[in-house]
């Protein structure tokens, strides 16, 4: 008989357009969410897992109406008469929900890597079991959802539950020790500790068998369900325990110059150690990325070899390393190398690559280190009227059209705003000169003077063949 | 054949035809929709399902006394619990809406709409009044001068209310029985899911309290605030279809 | 006096009612048909809850198409659907005190006394005071009857009224309906025969949302005339027979060998007819 009602709510279960509505909403709607990121198996499985608890809370709700449907519609006096036991029916719920639930995520979180690793290179380093965990609390969901529905009288239970473990995931931004005791801990950054990810596995599929012996025991205390709850809890203390006391990301200190020792000690070895990188050497420039995010190498230079190529043969000869850092760590800051982020894909990312190029490359970024020593108020690093400034714009051009100067997208938490002032007359030149055939020639030709702080853009204008057209005055107080 | 009123009915009813000084029959003027509505109030305050609303209302309660009990709380803290409370006591409010006699109702001479109007007040009314007072609660434990919109929560609130309440009256149309009112927890979701797909001038939910696109997302939702209620009131139309 | 014209009704790809032409006066008149005929969807159209596709009614002189005269039409009609629903923690007092206000019945002396008046019609006095959830199924179907005599109804329609009430409640039930047919339009439609036997004076039978029949239970009871057999053995056809209580075979149609001619009932007209439709 439970095999029948194991197939007639899976039949019905599959067919709730809660689920398979929720089973195609997530992988669509995470794919939208990271669809200007480049796949990243780090952070991917663990974005589609917090997204993947909206499919957990449908099924969660549906579970829990399918368990409490004995109760509605005068079926209670109906089915008391029946030889089929209110138990079989847990019990069929129990087998299908789960088995819907897991297939439903597992569809949705396998869709959504396959999609993911269909639209690039994909960089980090997959932990397996982190898309598991997904279907694990989807499995959670459908086995609490029953113990819900048998429990509680109330329709609006089933919603109530998902609220409470919604609002402790969603508030949940630094992991928090006693955290993973909660089925899904969506945040992690790629500079963030390995998170305890088996044992928060074992420790959801135990906390599920757990709540599916609850369910059972609403209708009489046997043998059976109790030692399955009693051995489920105790996988799930030890499981829950281990992934508890992992240690939340050290917090950097506010308000002292920070050094590599802040940094979290097992962060410090990944990413600090003599291994850390893989470089490679590409058309003359070094690229060094962390171990697994190699791939994406060839796009930074999509980024940077454009930029690079326009640079007289002096200059390009000493261009500096690329090299992969979180933008959290500042006291790593080398005016030697361009930082190229951990995640990548968003079209700011390409242009600061190339910014950050261009400036190095017309001397910006030496006059901003003097103009930013930590004795000196923070005012901006004035380059208004400074033909290098518009050498270093039409640089930028090769990549990204010039634009006003604005916040860019370093990654989801972090924005970066240049310490480099420069005004619409530099980018209207920037603008002509990338239009003005012959360009190239022309900037690589006159290269010392173009690049001198002092050379101003009305002095540069024959120099690069362009017509005086917009007023370029020099600040009052020029960053030189 | 003519139809013949009785002799000598029992009751003098206001909306039957009755005979006239001159003779004739002339309908009896019906009675003013207010006063009807003030007389169904007392009733439908018992018809109506408070189970779903005093759960969440005692849900609301702990939830906002216990999470970060004795200390203050965070602004974004705070603003998460406001909306996780004023979602689900739009959703409990939507259980109102559920009428078992709407089969036997449907002739009745009260349009339906002033029924469910009042099953839209009354519970709804009592979520806004839960709502505000969990609201005020939190305020007390908001740190000196932190930035917390309180004009902006109460228009979301008003949009999660009037899309739950929306959503259960449009499935009551259709469905039988109190999970028709389930529509309202799976709107609400689905809804608020569905503006992260948006530009951040749009999303419902901004989840920067005061910041970034914070003014522009809620005069856009200030401006659809009618919306859900426009559709609540066409939801309310007689079920003649 | 209620005029039904070519009143066409089509759910999905089922047409439930399909051009119906039909008048009813004052009296009792039955709808019989068998599941899906019709009679509900009919029913729900001159209890102005369902707008037919194409057909109109007109009932004394009002047209529930018009929002205004729709309402005008329910303050003069009283409606007992198929599934009475009923809030179990209300008293049956209370909850036709309910259905009172909702009939426009403002005034709470007249009130009172037409809530009194409807529970003693439908003999529940003695349970006004009592919590629905605790009427009996037969009481609630009385409850529900009660609700839709609220206001004394010019046109009454019943569905399937005597569900659920035992021999001595369908009695009563008879007794009130004929009683309320002698000054207005009741339209019942029930699967009980014999109600329709005893109470109703023109009978109609429905099948695929057309009127099969509508005449006398008589005129009914006619259509199986020479055609009800009684014998001891049975048919050898597949004819419709069954064993009756004295152990005889009653076969409709041809007769069996050795058979002598039966009075033939409302029920054996009512076979024949669908029998000859099908």
């Amino acid at each position: 008989m439970t095999r029948r009602l194991f197939l007639f709510e899976a039949r019905r279960l599959v067919r709730h357009p809660l689920v398979w509505g929720a089973t195609v909403l997530v992988p669509a709607l995470q794919t939208s969410l990271s669809g200007d990121q480049q796949p990243d198996l780090t952070m991917d499985p663990v974005n589609a897992t917090g997204l993947a608890t909206c499919l957990a809370a449908a099924v969660l709700v549906v579970a829990s109406l399918a368990a409490s449907r004995d109760g509605r519609h005068g079926m209670p006096e109906s089915l008391a008469g029946l030889p089929g036991r209110a138990e079989h029916r847990t019990r069929a719920l129990l087998l299908a929900t789960p088995l819907v639930a897991g297939l439903a995520a597992a569809v949705a979180m396998g869709g959504y890597l396959a999609i993911r690793l269909l639209s690039g290179p994909a960089g980090g380093r997959l932990d397996v079991w982190e898309p598991l965990t997904a279907v694990a609390a989807a499995v959670l969901a459908a086995t609490l959802g029953v113990a819900v529905g048998r429990w509680s009288p109330w329709l609006i239970a089933g919603p109530l539950v998902v609220a409470v473990l919604g609002f402790l995931i969603y508030m949940n931004p630094t992991n928090g020790q006693a955290r993973w005791l909660l089925p899904v801990m969506q945040v992690h950054q790629p500079d963030w500790p390995d998170r305890p990810s088996a044992a928060h596995l074992v420790y959801v599929l135990a906390v599920a068998a757990f709540f599916g012996g609850i369910a059972l025991l609403r209708h009489r205390v046997r043998p059976l369900p109790a030692a399955a709850a009693v051995a489920a809890l105790a996988a799930a203390v030890p499981s829950g325990a281990t992934a508890a006391s992992t240690r939340p990301p050290t917090e950097f200190p506010t308000n002292v110059e920070l050094t590599v020792g802040h940094v979290d000690s097992r962060v410090r070895e990944r990413y600090f150690g003599p291994h850390a990188y893989r470089c490679t050497e590409r058309q003359g420039l070094t690229y060094c990325a962390f171990r697994g995010y190699e791939p994406w190498i060839p796009l930074w230079e999509q980024a940077v070899r454009p930029v690079v190529a326009a640079l007289p043969a002096a200059r390009r000869a000493r261009a500096p390393q690329v090299r992969q850092m979180s933008p959290n760590w500042s006291f790593a800051d080398d005016s030697g190398v361009i930082r190229a982020s951990m995640s990548w894909g968003h079209l700011d990312q390409r242009r600061m690559l190339a910014e950050d190029v261009a400036f190095w490359g017309a001397g910006l970024y030496d006059s901003a280190a003097r103009h930013f020593s930590p004795s000196r108020r923070a005012a901006l690093c004035d380059v208004r009227g400074q033909a290098r400034t518009v050498v270093a714009l039409w640089l930028i051009g090769q990549v990204s059209p010039p634009e006003a100067r604005r916040q860019l997208h370093v990654d989801r938490n972090l924005g970066r705003l240049s310490g480099l002032d420069w005004g619409q007359a530099e980018i209207g030149y920037a603008k002509l000169l990338l239009a003005s055939p012959g360009a190239r020639e022309k900037v690589q030709a006159n290269w010392g003077t173009l690049v001198k702080s002092t050379t101003t853009i009305d002095q540069a204008l024959p120099l690069l063949g362009l017509e005086r057209t917009f007023n370029a005055p020099t600040g009052a107080t020029p960053c030189l | 054949m003519p139809v013949t009123p009785p002799v000598t009915p029992p009751v003098t009813l206001p909306a039957r035809p009755q005979a006239s000084s001159a003779g004739t029959a002339v309908p009896a003027p019906p009675p003013y929709r207010w006063r009807v509505a003030l007389l169904l109030v007392r009733p439908l305050a018992r018809a109506i399902d408070w189970g779903p609303l005093v759960v969440v209302a005692a849900f609301t309660t702990g939830l906002v006394s216990l999470v970060e009990y004795g200390q203050a709380l965070a602004g974004g803290d705070a603003l998460v619990l406001m909306r996780v409370c004023g979602t689900l006591l739009g959703a409990a409010a939507a259980f109102g809406l559920v009428d078992a006699m709407s089969a036997d109702l449907g002739a009745a001479a009260v349009p339906r709409w002033v029924r469910q109007a009042l099953r839209c007040l009354l519970p709804g009314g009592a979520a806004i009044a839960i709502w505000l007072a969990a609201f005020s609660s939190l305020l007390t434990r908001l740190p000196e001068g932190a930035l917390f919109p309180v004009g902006d929560l109460l228009i979301e609130a008003g949009v999660c209310l009037g899309i739950a309440l929306a959503a259960a009256a449009t499935a009551v149309r259709f469905a039988p029985g109190r999970q028709a009112a389930m529509a309202a927890v799976v709107v609400q979701l689905a809804m608020v899911l569905g503006t992260i797909l948006l530009p951040e001038q749009v999303r419902l939910w901004p989840p920067t309290c005061g910041f970034g696109y914070w003014d522009q997302a809620h005069l856009f939702w200030l401006a659809m605030l009618p919306l859900p209620y426009l559709w609540l009131t066409i939801a309310g139309r007689d079920l003649r279809r | 006096m209620i005029q039904i014209k070519q009143l066409t009704k089509t759910y999905a790809t089922k047409r439930a009612l399909d051009g119906l032409d039909l008048t009813l006066g004052t009296g009792v008149t039955g709808l019989l048909g068998p599941n899906g005929a019709g009679k509900t969807t009919l029913l729900r159209c001159l209890a102005t809850t369902l707008a037919p596709d194409r057909g109109t009614v007109d009932a004394f002189g009002l047209n529930p198409a018009d929002r205004v005269q729709r309402t005008a039409l329910r303050r003069r009609l009283g409606y007992l659907p198929q599934n009475p629903g009923s809030y179990p923690h209300f008293t049956a007092f209370d909850l036709v005190d309910y259905v009172a206000i909702l009939k426009e019945l403002t005034d709470r002396g007249h009130r009172h006394a037409e809530v009194r008046r409807v529970l003693a019609e439908v003999n529940l006095t003695d349970q006004a005071k009592t919590k629905v959830r605790k009427l009996s199924g037969g009481m609630r179907q009385r409850l529900a009857l009660a609700q839709a005599l609220l206001g004394e109804p010019d046109l009454l329609i019943l569905d399937e009224p005597t569900v659920g009430l035992d021999p001595e409640q369908r009695m009563m039930f008879r007794a009130l309906v004929s009683r309320l047919g002698q000054s207005r339009t009741v339209v019942l439609s029930t699967h009980q025969i014999e109600d329709v036997a005893a109470l109703c004076e023109r009978v109609v039978v429905m099948r695929d949302g057309r009127a099969l029949f509508d005449g006398t239970p008589g005129r009914l009871a006619a259509v199986a005339d020479g055609r009800v057999w009684l014998s001891d053995a049975p048919p050898a056809t597949t004819q419709l027979f069954w064993r009756t209580a004295d152990g005889r075979y009653r076969t409709l149609g041809t007769p069996p060998p050795a058979a002598e001619a039966a009075a033939p009932g409302v029920e054996d007209g009512y076979l024949m007819l669908l029998g000859e439709a099908a």
